[in-house]
């Protein structure tokens, strides 16, 4: 075992003595310096992204020789030596999971930094366990065998129970911790008894691919422990018929636990459905079995997302029908035919990576736009206090449309290349019905995007003008995203490292 | 088995004891069964809380005695070593229970001040 691989892991310890930082100046410093602690944890995340950059500049290196920049993103699965005994490895899919849990927690840092109450939030054990939870995520799309998997995982949920119950006088954000807290045990549980059975029959903890001939009776074992693995793995990314605690869970949690939810857990959620669906059981005889479920858990997940979506008028749980709605889009692109060959593999896992990256960006956005919006300490979620926000704040304004168009799949949005290179994976492997089936319930989901729009460039007769707080740091975030959203729907290529 | 008459009462007594792969698998499946019927079932959140911690006994249960049976065929393995994994597996999940149920019984306690209850009919302040 070679302990100077751990440098590789460098990202990840940034961010835990970050979190440590920030927990101990909570304790040391007076009342009225605590205004250092959110920069404290931002300078974490920022320290985090530069160590993750050099990382990514390594493994191009080791993997191309230096050029061209892109080579790690295009070839996802491509990586430099695994880390201690193949528990961790360092590839591009990992990074880019890295670098969105990394701007989802800078998100969450900074809409709890202008929070002016008395709760939980704000406070340094909030910022370190956004931390924590960032850099749970983080091993998780690092993780390379069931223990590391697991232990991540579960570092990331248990800081994030927390952080859902952080409003502690608020009876819906302890709600959403208790709902939260009971299903994602529950979920983890189903996924450790595979993880069991999986390992009772092969002997093995790492992820890499399930061998055993088809006559071995250990296949039933195998078939056993994959089946209670999907069932946690679409628990924990929300995908029907597992998707119940969504809405609530993300109703109530406090706007920047909802936005870290919604995109870092669902990214490293992702990851792991990744790992475990295209490697451990990537094989031809397994993938032959698994696709069938996947497709169908697919559409019905796309549809009930939107369609549920449609009659929603909190814009909290709107975004939380469509981050189902997004679940589906995401399990489109592990529709691998039965005999494809590693360059189709590599293309579906450069679609996931894409549209996580993509959403991750509208998401963090979307939420951050909602969390502006409070007045007297309470978040306004509804459709109608968002009237006429065009008027009083026309940039804001501009960033919500862009972000609504882009989840909704428009040009020249992100959006839209996300959901071509998904549709185009499920085609290219001979699954058209579930992609058609995608393209018009995405057609569907344009009518309750275009709703929040329209309450914000035309306010109805009478209505209250639209309310916002203003913190330019959280601006400033804003508009990064909603940039990010054009520049990656404009110049995909960027971060495709082809074409 | 080996009978009783055969083994005298202190050799079958050992032999209850013995590791039988099949029969620790179903004890687990029934811990786990039974913990899973009571999330379930059950309306009260400690209750569910605890049955939750049921079935990660069930899965500790499992890895354990996977691996004892996997240290036992031994050099058949690839890789010997590795079936000690499962173990070390259980050793976490015992971890992970215990910060599971702090953290919950954190947040059911914080719930309790605001609400009085804990009961799951009751909790549904958010609705379509």
């Amino acid at each position: 075992m070679n302990w100077s691989q751990l440098v590789e892991l460098l990202p990840v310890g940034v961010v835990l003595a970050a979190a440590l930082v920030v927990v101990f100046l909570q304790l040391v410093l007076p009342a009225k310096e605590r205004y250092v602690l959110p920069m404290a944890a931002m300078a974490g995340c920022l320290l985090g992204l530069g160590a993750l950059a050099q990382n990514y500049l390594s493994l191009n290196q080791f993997l191309k020789g230096g050029l061209p920049w892109f080579a790690a993103l295009a070839q996802p699965s491509g990586h430099s030596p695994a880390i201690l005994n193949g528990a961790f490895v360092i590839d591009g899919f990992g990074i880019s999971i890295a670098a969105v849990a990394l701007i989802a927690g800078a998100l969450s840092v900074l809409c709890a930094s202008h929070n002016d109450d008395d709760s939980a939030l704000g406070k340094g054990e909030y910022y370190g366990l956004v931390l924590l939870a960032v850099a749970g995520m983080m091993l998780l799309g690092f993780s390379h065998d069931f223990l590391t998997l697991l232990i991540s995982l579960e570092i990331m949920s248990v800081s994030t129970y927390i952080l859902a119950g952080s409003e502690r006088e608020n009876v819906r954000s302890g709600e959403s911790a208790m709902k939260y807290l009971v299903l994602g045990a529950f979920s983890s549980a189903f996924l450790m008894l595979g993880m069991a059975f999986v390992f009772g029959a092969t002997g093995s903890l790492s992820l890499s691919p399930v061998f055993l001939l088809p006559n071995d009776p250990r296949n039933y074992l195998v078939m056993g422990g994959f089946g209670l693995i999907l069932v946690g793995m679409l628990f924990k990314v929300g995908a029907v018929p597992f998707h119940f605690w969504v809405p609530d869970v993300y109703q109530g949690a406090p706007t920047g636990v909802t936005g870290l939810m919604a995109v870092g857990v669902k990214a490293a959620g992702f990851a792991m459905v990744a790992r475990i669906l295209l490697e451990t059981f990537g094989a031809p005889v397994f993938r032959f079995q698994w696709t069938g479920l996947i497709a169908a858990a697919a559409v019905v997940t796309m549809a009930l997302g939107n369609f549920i979506a449609l009659r929603q008028s909190s814009v909290k749980r709107l975004l939380a029908y469509s981050g189902i709605a997004h679940t589906g889009y995401l399990l489109l692109a592990f529709l691998v035919q039965k005999n494809a060959n590693a360059a189709m593999v590599e293309e579906s896992l450069r679609a996931v990576s894409f549209y996580l990256v993509a959403y991750g960006l509208m998401t963090l956005g979307a939420f951050g736009v909602v969390s502006l919006t409070r007045e007297d300490g309470r978040t306004l979620e509804n459709l109608e206090d968002y009237n006429g926000l065009a008027k009083e704040h026309p940039a804001l304004a501009l960033c919500m449309a862009a972000f609504m168009l882009s989840l909704a799949g428009l040009p020249p949005f992100s959006g839209f290349f996300a959901k071509f290179m998904v549709f185009r994976s499920a085609i290219d492997n001979g699954f058209v019905l579930p992609a058609v089936l995608g393209i018009l319930t995405s057609v569907a989901s344009l009518y309750y995007y275009l709703r929040v729009v329209l309450r914000m460039y035309m306010p109805e007769e009478g209505s209250v003008a639209a309310r916002c707080q203003y913190a330019w740091t959280s601006n400033l975030l804003i508009y990064a995203s909603g940039l990010g959203s054009v520049l990656l729907g404009v110049a995909p290529h960027l971060m495709m490292g082809m074409k | 088995m080996v009978p009783l008459a055969e083994a005298g009462v202190f050799g079958w007594l050992l032999g209850l004891f013995s590791f039988k792969l099949v029969s620790c698998l179903a004890l687990a499946g029934a811990i786990f069964a039974i913990g899973a019927w009571g999330v379930l079932a059950r309306r009260n959140v400690l209750v569910m809380l605890i049955s939750v911690e049921l079935m990660l006994n069930a899965v500790m249960l499992t890895f354990v005695s996977f691996s004892r049976a996997l240290v036992n065929m031994g050099p058949q393995l690839s890789n010997p070593y590795a079936a000690e994994g499962g173990q070390i597996f259980a050793l976490f999940i015992i971890a992970i229970a215990a910060a599971e149920a702090a953290v919950g019984l954190a947040i059911v306690i914080s719930y309790f001040r605001n609400r009085q209850t804990v009961d799951t009919r009751e909790i549904r302040a958010m609705k379509n």
